[in-house]
């Protein structure tokens, strides 16, 4: 499956790296194609395009502030929101509930 | 006559200054009253007292009247006197820098008890409670039984002046420093005091009193005088007041002083209403280990004497408890903690060792040659008025002399020194000096600095009169005997003659061609002199600074003295302190003409160095050296700091900091950059090994937040561990850090940052780290503000590396920490 996640905490220079790295470590080990953009205090890398929109099943919001740009995944059904210590500490679950 | 002033000190008119000016005024036969216009309230300066009933705060107008014996002399005398050395009389007075009251999260936690005063004196410290009475009330007035004597009375009060004043005097001379010295100074002059005295003797002539009753009688009257005024510093000196009453009364009836001294006999905190400072200084210092008092704020004296001696010291606390606690005083933050538990103990072990640590690491080394950060060369010297301050200086690392102000050799006696005199005076500067360059002023008198041997007209404007220069042609004979003192005593070392209140080039003229006609009066003499003695010129006058070029052609070197500089650029009298402000140095129109200066020198080839409070000034010293001014003169007590000062910059930095300066149009402008676009540190790698910590002996996470952001503190990333430490435990307050493998990553962005950094921490156990997580790996991230890209990519790239086991498990195997920081070192990455 084709998995998209955007990370996102208040100081913005760890947890939101650990929390992208965590994604897409779980995500490619399950088998999935998965891409994180983050927010975090270098500004938005690694940016989630129309192209990756139309192409994915779902989306992983893993922030514990409200993420810039929402409008762009209105098409997607399955958005899942968890707090940004949860995907670092237990991403499986994450995937478990957003395909469950 | 009369002398009219804004009263110029910060502190008001409180017992150090007025014991100064009553000092000053009791040296002439004529009589001062002092009056201040605002409270309209009047003294004789000859009471100590009744000056500081006056009341007199910062800007107050006042006058000062001068009449009979050797008014005109006084007079100047005291304006010399007020514009100069009084000025300085408010500084050791300044209260203990940024105390803070937050409370260490550990002592909250620990739920013993503990109480929150004011900090008045830095330190910590951990004793037994001991407690002291408050020093004994004042006595009830007596009439003496049966036949009353007063002149037996009258003399067993003068018997007991004479033994105290014996005392005081002896105890100045054996003042241990400047804080003790001035305080029984102070206390010399109450006991001195011309009202108090007659006070007492109209007790015991006219009311019958006994001598100790007629003490107590004097004291409460002085003492309600004193409670009037609205200024603390003022309300504070009646415990000098009843200290000296106090002793006065035992002087009386004869007991032992010792009798109430308290005698320590083991590690011990003091808990007392009031201490008096005579009760203070007979403390066993060695085994005093913290002052609690219910009164008494920064400016006691008690207090400003556990700060020169290093005491904590916690005030407006009345600590009610069972004999026998062990209390711990935390003089920075004001608080008290008793049967401190041994992990608050540890707690504030590691932040007094971060103290010690940062003493001795901040002192730049005071030999070899000193730079930038950046390798640039700097050269601070001294400016000195005496034998004393150079030897001083030396010794905390100057580099020469700067300013040798001979003024002081010329004042305050009834002829001018002989040539041999001053030959002599020289001769030991230049021992001292050993080769060092010293900078002999020419004497710098004049309407504003009179001498008592060779009387001036009164001028209407001393500042604008015949000072420095101006003055030789009236004195040429003084003057040539002290140019000829200084050519013979050249013979010994590096010395150069500089000439004051320069403003135009045939003045210059004037004093080489004194010099030349000096020389060949010596050769004829057959003396032996220095014949190449350079000379050079103060540039304190506008006109000086604005026609440079053919100045420094005429000049051997120059050197900027700011004070006169500035005072003279602003056309504000700078004893004036409401038409003078500090911010008059950093105005652009002085930055402007310093640059100007400094580009003149240079393209001159002469050297240009800079004297004057403004090089004394911390935030200054980038602004200074962006100018181009690398060889600065300060106090001998600034230069350990200006040297500190100096080899944290990048000059390259300051450089573009003054270019910016410079375009600003306000001081407000200038001082906005100084605090917010420039840090005199600047990019410090992230990872260092001072910042790695193996097999620390923490057991709480806030030992281990405590012990790391000491050593950011002492690696330079902080000036303010307190500010970071809160900042770190808000960050922790929105969520915990711990990653739940036995990995902690705490971090913050906080403006209290000075560079970014990686502290590593790492236990032989794990510790817990908030309600669910344990930590034995703890990586503190702290970023500035305003860090660099590069920097939050290495801190993004590190929390990223943390999510693979394989990594985390080469952290914990790492066997030293060189191994570790090569780990985290980005080629490591794959």
């Amino acid at each position: 499956m084709k998995i998209l996640a955007i990370t996102a905490c208040p100081t913005g220079i760890a947890h939101t790296y650990m929390a992208a790295e965590q994604l897409e470590r779980t995500g490619k080990q399950l088998g999935h194609t998965i891409k994180v953009e983050t927010q975090g205090a270098m500004g938005i890398e690694n940016r989630l395009t129309e192209a990756d929109v139309a192409g994915a099943d779902a989306l992983i919001l893993a922030s514990d502030l409200p993420v810039q740009g929402r409008e762009r995944f209105v098409s997607l059904a399955r958005i899942l929101e968890v707090p940004v210590q949860q995907a670092i500490k237990n991403p499986a679950e994450i995937f478990a509930r957003l395909l469950g | 006559m009369e002398y009219a002033f804004a009263f110029p000190l910060a502190g008001g008119l409180h017992a150090w200054p007025a014991a100064a000016l009553r000092e000053r005024a009791m040296a002439h036969q004529a009589r001062f009253e002092f009056v201040n216009e605002r409270t309209g309230r009047n003294a004789p300066m000859s009471s100590v007292l009744e000056l500081l009933a006056t009341d007199t705060r910062l800007g107050d107008p006042c006058r000062i009247l001068v009449e009979d014996g050797d008014e005109a002399e006084a007079r100047l005398d005291l304006i010399a006197f007020l514009s100069g050395p009084f000025l300085a009389c408010d500084r050791s007075q300044a209260p203990a820098k940024h105390l803070s009251t937050v409370v260490p999260r550990l002592v909250e936690r620990s739920g013993g008890r503990w109480w929150a005063g004011t900090g008045v004196s830095e330190g910590i410290g951990t004793g037994q409670a001991v407690f002291a009475n408050a020093p004994s009330a004042p006595r009830e007035p007596q009439t003496v039984p049966g036949e009353p004597r007063p002149e037996a009375e009258l003399q067993s009060l003068h018997r007991a002046i004479e033994g105290l004043r014996t005392q005081l005097q002896g105890d100045i001379q054996l003042a241990a420093n400047l804080a003790q010295r001035s305080v029984l100074e102070v206390h010399l002059a109450l006991l001195e005091d011309t009202g108090w005295k007659a006070c007492m003797a109209a007790a015991i002539l006219e009311d019958r009193l006994t001598a100790s009753a007629a003490v107590a009688v004097a004291l409460r009257g002085a003492a309600e005088a004193l409670h009037r005024s609205d200024q603390q510093v003022i309300r504070e000196r009646v415990l000098d007041l009843q200290d000296v009453a106090d002793r006065l009364i035992r002087q009386i009836s004869g007991e032992d002083p010792e009798a109430s001294h308290l005698h320590l006999t083991e590690p011990s905190v003091l808990v007392a209403d009031t201490l008096a400072p005579s009760r203070f200084l007979a403390l066993d210092r060695g085994l005093l280990r913290g002052l609690v008092l219910a009164e008494g704020g920064a400016t006691s004296h008690t207090a400003i004497l556990a700060r020169s001696f290093g005491i904590p010291c916690v005030t407006d606390l009345r600590l009610a408890l069972p004999v026998g606690q062990r209390l711990l005083v935390d003089g920075r933050r004001g608080l008290v903690i008793a049967e401190p538990p041994p992990e608050v103990e540890a707690y504030y072990r590691i932040e007094t060792e971060g103290h010690h640590q940062r003493a001795e690491h901040q002192a730049p080394a005071i030999d070899g040659h000193l730079t930038t950060r950046d390798g640039h060369p700097v050269h601070i010297l001294a400016n000195i008025s005496t034998v004393e301050e150079a030897t001083y200086a030396f010794g905390h690392g100057a580099e020469g002399i700067g300013l040798f102000r001979t003024e002081m050799l010329f004042l305050h006696r009834s002829a001018p020194p002989t040539e041999d005199e001053q030959f002599e005076t020289y001769v030991r500067i230049l021992k001292e000096a050993a080769g060092r360059p010293v900078v002999l002023r020419l004497l710098d008198v004049g309407g504003d600095k009179p001498l008592s041997y060779l009387p001036l007209p009164q001028e209407a404007n001393p500042f604008l009169g015949r000072r420095g220069v101006r003055w030789y042609p009236g004195h040429r004979d003084l003057v040539r005997t002290q140019v000829r003192a200084a050519l013979c005593a050249a013979v010994h070392g590096d010395l150069r003659l500089m000439v004051p209140m320069i403003s135009e080039v045939e003045e210059l003229h004037w004093v080489r061609a004194l010099v030349q006609e000096a020389a060949r009066e010596l050769t004829a003499a057959g003396k032996r002199f220095s014949g190449g003695v350079p000379l050079g010129i103060m540039v304190e006058v506008p006109a000086a600074a604005l026609n440079l070029e053919a100045l420094a052609q005429a000049a051997d070197f120059l050197c900027v003295g700011t004070n006169d500089l500035v005072q003279y650029l602003f056309a504000a009298d700078r004893s004036d302190t409401s038409l003078m402000k500090a911010s008059h140095e950093w105005h652009p129109a002085t930055l402007r003409l310093l640059e100007r200066i400094a580009e003149g020198g240079r393209r001159a080839g002469k050297p240009v160095s800079l004297c004057g409070e403004m090089a004394s000034r911390p935030k200054l010293l980038p602004l200074l050296l962006g100018l181009g001014f690398d060889d600065v003169s300060v106090a001998p007590s600034a230069v350990g700091a200006v040297r500190a000062g100096f080899a944290s910059l990048d000059a390259g930095a300051c450089r573009e900091l003054a270019h910016q300066a410079l375009l600003a149009s306000t001081s407000s402008e200038v001082e906005h950059l100084l605090e917010n676009t420039f840090e005199p540190v600047g990019a410090l790698p992230l990872l260092d090994p001072e910042l790695v910590v193996l097999g620390a002996d923490c057991g709480t996470k806030e030992e281990v937040i405590k012990l790391l952001v000491e050593r950011l503190a002492t690696a330079g990333r902080t000036r303010d561990s307190l500010g970071l430490e809160e900042a770190i435990w808000a960050r922790e307050a929105t969520y915990a850090t711990g990653l739940g493998f036995g990995f902690a990553v705490p971090h913050c962005k906080s403006p209290t940052v000075i560079a970014n950094a990686i502290a590593i921490l790492r236990l032989p156990t794990p510790i817990a780290w908030g309600p669910e997580a344990t930590a034995r790996l703890v990586f503190l991230l702290v970023s500035r503000a305003d860090a660099e890209e590069e920097h939050l990519r290495a801190f993004a790239r590190l929390a990223r590396r943390l999510m693979d086991p394989d990594f985390r498990q080469s952290l914990l195997d790492a066997p030293d920490r060189e191994h570790l920081l090569d780990l985290l070192r980005p080629e490591s990455a794959t």
